[in-house]
C-alpha cells in the first residue's frame, strides 16, 4: 500500500507552522486523529512515565512502600502491578530497587499489549523483535517463570541490552535466538502465543523524540510496510491453531496498523478478537476500506489515553 | 554450545546450592551449562525445565538466567543471582 498524502489545506498548513511538523504529517493527523489540536499540544509535553513492578522479584504492596518512602508519589493503573509516577524526587532509573530489578520503566501502552496477549503458565511463547525486553520480562512475570519464551532479534547491540533487562529481572524461562524473525519458521516451532512489536516509522513517540515531527518520510512508512507484512505473515505460520497473534505498532499511520491486520482477513483463517482498552481501529482511510472487523483493533492516543501513541490487534488463529 | 551438565559437573554444583540451602530451587528448576569455546571455563545458568529441552535440540544464542561459572572442580556461583 502506498502512503496516502492529503491534499494541503489552510488548516493543515497552520498546525504544521505553529507546532513545527512536515505539512504532509499533519494532513493525514487531520483525517484519523480525534480533537486535532488538544492531540498536538499533548505531543509538545513530556510522556507521563509508569513503571511496572517485577513480580517475580517482588510484590506490588512491597514495591510502593520501598518508593513512598522514597518520596514518590504512585498512582495506581487499570493494569494490575503498573503505576503512573505522579512525583518523584530523583530520576525514576536510579534507584537501588531498580538495579535490583524490582521494577521496570515501561510505557503503560506496552503493557497494554502484553495484557492482550492473554498469558498462562507453562505456555511456548514467541516475541518477535524482542529487546530490548520490556514486554518479554513481563510476559515472563506473568507466566511466572515457567514454560518458555522464545525471544528474537537481529540487532547484537539490542540483544545485549535484553540480555541485560533479562538478567536484571530474574527470568529464567527465556532463550534468545539471534536471527531475521521473518525466518522464525526455521526453527520448526509452534506457539500457543506470538507478540509482534513490528519495527515501525515510530510517529507515536513523537513526545519523546521530538526530531521525528520533520525528519521522517512517507517513503519510511512504506518501507517499514514492506517488513511488517514480512514479519506477520511470517508469525500467522508459526502460531498453533487456537493460539493468539498480538501485532503492536508506536505508529498512527494506518498503513502500518489497520492496513496490515486487514491483509491477513480473506487469506488466513483467523479473528479478530476484541482489546479493553484504547478507541477502535478505522475502518476506512482515504479512499481504502477496510474489513469491518478492523473495529475490534484498538489505537492509543496520548491526548486521550495518556500514554505514548500505540496500535494494538488482538488476532486468534482458528486453523 | 548449551547443554546439561554431567555427573560430576552437577555434583560440584549441588554441593554449592546444597552450602546455601537451597537445595530444593536446584530440583525446581534445570541448570544448564554454556561451553565457551576458547577457555575450560563453563558458564552456568539456571532456565525452567521447560526450557532445558528446547535449548538443547535447539543451540540459542542465550539462555536463562546466568548464575556464574564452573572450573574443573571448582566454582564462582553468585547466590545473590539466585535470590
Amino acid at each position: 500500500m502506498k502512503t496516502i498524502v492529503f491534499p494541503k489545506t489552510s488548516e493543515s498548513a497552520k498546525l504544521a507552522k505553529t507546532f513545527g511538523y512536515d505539512e504532509w504529517l499533519i494532513s493525514r493527523f487531520i483525517e484519523y486523529v480525534p480533537d486535532i489540536n488538544r492531540f498536538l499540544e499533548t505531543m509538545d509535553g513530556q510522556p507521563k512515565q509508569y513503571i511496572r513492578t517485577n513480580t517475580i522479584k517482588i510484590s506490588s504492596a512491597d514495591l510502593k512502600k520501598k518508593l513512598i518512602s522514597k518520596g514518590f508519589q504512585l498512582k495506581e493503573t487499570p493494569i494490575q502491578d503498573v503505576f503512573a509516577i505522579e512525583k518523584s524526587s530523583f530520576p525514576v532509573g536510579a534507584t537501588t530497587e531498580y538495579l535490583l530489578g524490582y521494577y521496570y520503566i515501561q510505557d503503560l501502552s506496552s503493557c497494554i499489549a502484553v495484557e492482550a496477549l492473554d498469558v498462562r503458565e507453562n505456555q511456548i511463547i514467541l516475541d518477535m523483535a524482542s529487546a530490548p525486553g520490556g514486554k518479554t520480562t513481563f510476559v515472563a512475570q506473568k507466566m511466572k517463570n515457567s514454560g518458555c519464551i522464545v525471544a528474537i532479534d537481529i540487532n547484537s547491540a539490542r540483544i545485549n541490552s535484553l540480555k541485560f533487562n533479562i538478567a536484571r529481572c530474574g527470568v529464567m524461562n527465556c532463550c534468545i535466538y539471534r536471527m531475521d524473525s521473518s525466518h522464525v519458521t526455521a526453527l520448526n516451532m509452534r506457539f500457543d502465543r506470538v507478540l509482534l512489536d513490528a519495527p515501525c516509522s515510530c510517529e507515536g513517540v513523537i513526545m519523546r523524540d521530538k526530531s521525528r515531527k520533520t525528519s521522517h518520510t512517507t517513503y519510511d512508512i512504506e518501507h517499514c510496510v514492506l517488513d511488517q507484512m514480512r514479519l506477520i505473515e511470517a508469525a500467522v505460520k508459526v502460531v498453533r491453531p487456537g493460539g493468539l497473534l498480538v501485532y503492536s505498532t508506536c505508529s498512527f499511520a494506518p498503513e502500518e496498523n489497520e492496513n496490515i491486520i486487514n491483509s491477513l482477513l480473506g487469506r488466513f483463517d483467523i479473528k479478530i478478537e476484541p482489546i479493553g482498552y484504547g478507541i477502535n481501529g478505522l475502518t476506512k482511510f482515504g479512499e481504502t476500506k477496510f474489513h469491518d472487523a478492523i473495529k475490534n483493533t484498538k489505537r492509543l492516543y496520548p491526548h486521550i489515553h495518556n500514554t505514548l501513541g500505540f496500535y494494538i490487534a488482538k488476532v486468534r488463529i482458528n486453523n | 554450545m548449551y547443554r546439561k551438565p554431567d555427573r560430576k559437573e552437577l555434583t560440584v554444583l549441588k554441593r554449592a546450592f546444597n552450602k546455601w540451602g537451597i537445595f530444593e530451587f536446584a530440583q525446581q528448576n534445570a541448570l544448564v551449562l554454556n561451553d565457551l569455546g576458547y577457555s575450560k571455563i563453563k558458564e552456568v545458568f539456571i532456565v525452567s525445565s521447560f526450557l532445558e529441552g528446547i535449548i538443547c535440540h535447539r543451540q540459542p544464542y542465550y539462555a536463562g538466567l546466568k548464575i556464574g561459572e564452573l572450573k574443573k572442580n571448582s566454582h564462582r556461583l553468585c547466590r545473590e543471582q539466585i535470590l
